[in-house]
């Protein structure tokens, strides 16, 4: 729901040329219960589902500003198209090298994630399956290491602050960034990208919808 | 005085993606986790795949863009286009 969000709505129709890849036979798609359109939807976080959506932000060549993997809410979509657009800027700066061009996105991605509003960030925890699937990885990159940014957990609300040893996703999509500058769509490695939480989950939408009835009416996007 | 010219380059990006979001009138946020009704999901979807053009090509897509001088929005999903909102 959040394509139809007024703001991104114009966004999109005004600012970007937009396309669609249906990507249930890739490789790295992951599996979810089956939505149909006729069908209660949900609001979730932000980040939620990486494997069955990917959000890309192109140069008109098709380099890669920016990958937002699942979910994204209407705000926070909005900050890192006009992110994207500022870095299209410099990827056609003739005035810096390939190597400062290269030297300013790692350096941009890297000042964003801190940038990122406190609301963004507790719209961007992890799901609860997703957590308990990396807390299971010691190796995984949604670890705090030292010298990361760490927000101040202590200002966010109970449930980001429910695993406060892995990072929020809009940190991590803006550290995976950082490590593929300016690439192109064709050499983009989505599956190593996306790969965190759970390959399959189901939130049962259509049950809770049927079941309690329980829906906020005055929304209009998800 | 190359890296404080890269910092001030890094923070004026970081700037102007701020700004962009923060110059477009804010609505109020959904709670997570709450549900939406059919009707509007479907109002929805209509109102997405019937009123943007959405390109299955990306080459194309790229010859617009150029066209144009737009970026390129590239979505990917588990399904059909009429599934997404």
């Amino acid at each position: 729901m959040t394509l139809s969000d007024n703001r991104v709505f114009q966004a999109l129709r005004s600012e970007f040329v937009c396309g669609f890849k249906n990507i249930a036979e890739e490789s790295y798609c992951g599996r979810s219960g089956d939505h149909n359109p006729n069908e209660a939807a949900i609001w979730t976080t932000n980040g939620a589902g990486p494997r069955n959506t990917q959000l890309f932000l192109l140069d008109a060549d098709g380099t890669v500003l920016e990958c937002l993997p699942g979910f994204w809410a209407p705000d926070d979509l909005l900050c890192e198209i006009g992110f994207a657009k500022a870095l299209d800027k410099v990827w056609h700066d003739g005035n810096r090298s390939p190597a400062q061009k290269t030297a300013a996105f790692v350096s941009a991605q890297l000042l964003h994630l801190k940038a990122h509003s406190q609301a963004m960030m507790e719209r961007s925890h992890l799901q609860g399956f997703d957590a308990q699937e990396e807390e299971k990885n010691a190796q995984s990159d949604l670890f705090y290491r030292d010298g990361e940014f760490k927000p101040a957990f202590d200002l966010m609300n109970n449930v980001s602050r429910k695993y406060p040893e892995l990072k929020t996703v809009d940190q991590l999509v803006h550290e995976r960034m950082a490590k593929r500058p300016f690439v192109n769509y064709d050499q983009f490695d989505v599956a190593a990208y996306v790969d965190y939480g759970k390959r399959r989950y189901d939130k049962h939408e259509v049950d809770r919808f049927e079941g309690k009835g329980k829906f906020d009416k005055t929304t209009k996007t998800k | 005085m190359r890296r404080i010219s890269l910092i001030a380059l890094a923070f004026a990006l970081v700037s102007a993606g701020l700004l962009y979001a923060k110059d477009r009138k804010a609505s109020a946020m959904p709670k997570q986790e709450s549900l939406v009704a059919p009707e509007a999901v479907q109002a929805s979807v209509t109102k997405v795949t019937t009123t943007i053009k959405w390109y299955d090509d990306l080459e194309a897509a790229k010859a617009e863009a150029k066209r144009t001088g737009r970026m390129i929005f590239w979505m990917h999903a588990l399904g059909e286009l009429t599934g997404t909102t």
